[in-house]
């Protein structure tokens, strides 16, 4: 490339060059940045100035300048397929998250069906005092676990005591 | 004597908290829960709560009634237990033999003492 181009050459060919190497490398802002550098490393100091109100005259650097507006364009699409990438990503982590929940819940419910109705009671009467003391979701599900746990521990008991000391069904009991 | 021990028997130091607490109201699991924590220095739990509840009510000495409250969310009904005459007869004996316990032991103390 820069042998093509030498101190002789004029603006078009300095501009035809670069734009075959942006070409060839298809990356959309090397090419103004190395338009704009062998402008700037060919034309003497003493000529740049009038030089430059000439290209700035000449249709090609319009097309240049073009060039440059795509190029952002470019980088624009890019970013907005990022962002929207990006989007989906994080839906799908929502989504995946929302049917864990939904799992949670459907296990916590399930557990919950099996432990008689006045204690199902009291565990909806402390949930909703942790919700009034502000307590985080993630909180209140751990102590709700650590409540249903607890509860089938009573559970248990009632289910051995009922049987070594009143002789009874348990499961009759605690239903 | 054989009698008060046969109504220590009978009633553990939790159930006669539990029927203390019951004297003279209606409350839920949660409720007496609460009112048992309130000076406790332990935390008591509902694993401890309920089988003692389920002891004094095949003993007869609880009984409950369904609370009437009806949930705006569609919530579970709670279960109201108050204290039976027979409750309160077991209660009251046993806080007798309790202070009669503590008299003869502050006497035989005296005596020990010599004062």
């Amino acid at each position: 490339m820069m042998k093509a181009v030498d101190n002789h050459s004029s603006p078009s060919q300095i501009f035809r060059a670069s734009m075959q190497l942006a070409a060839e490398k298809k990356i959309q802002k090397i090419k103004t940045v190395v338009i704009t550098e062998i402008i700037l490393a060919v034309i003497p100091k003493s000529e740049r100035l009038d030089r430059l109100k000439y290209l700035e005259k000449h249709s090609q650097i319009i097309r240049a300048i073009q060039e440059i507006k795509n190029c952002s364009i470019w980088e624009m699409l890019r970013l907005i397929t990022l962002a929207v990438l990006g989007i989906v990503f994080c839906l799908i982590i929502y989504i995946l998250i929302k049917i864990k929940t939904r799992e949670e819940n459907f296990i916590k419910k399930k557990l919950l069906s099996a432990l008689p109705e006045e204690w199902q009671a009291d565990l909806q009467a402390l949930q909703k005092r942790w919700m009034k003391k502000k307590y985080s979701s993630f909180k209140i599900r751990k102590l709700t676990i650590k409540y249903i746990c607890d509860m089938y521990f009573a559970a248990m008991k009632i289910k051995i005591e009922n049987f070594y000391f009143f002789n009874r069904s348990s499961k009759k009991e605690i239903d | 004597m054989s009698d008060n021990k046969k109504k220590q028997i009978k009633l553990s130091a939790l159930d006669e908290d539990v029927l203390t607490v019951l004297l003279g109201r209606e409350l839920y699991g949660l409720e007496i829960l609460d009112q048992l924590n309130l000076d406790r220095p332990d935390e008591l739990m509902f694993s401890s709560l309920y089988p003692a509840l389920n002891r004094l009510e095949k003993k007869g000495f609880v009984s409950w009634k369904w609370g009437d409250e009806h949930d705006s969310s569609g919530g579970a009904r709670r279960k109201y237990y108050k204290v039976n005459g027979s409750g309160a007869a077991a209660l009251s004996e046993i806080q007798q033999y309790r202070a009669a316990l503590a008299q003869r032991s502050a006497q035989s103390y005296t005596a020990s003492v010599g004062i």
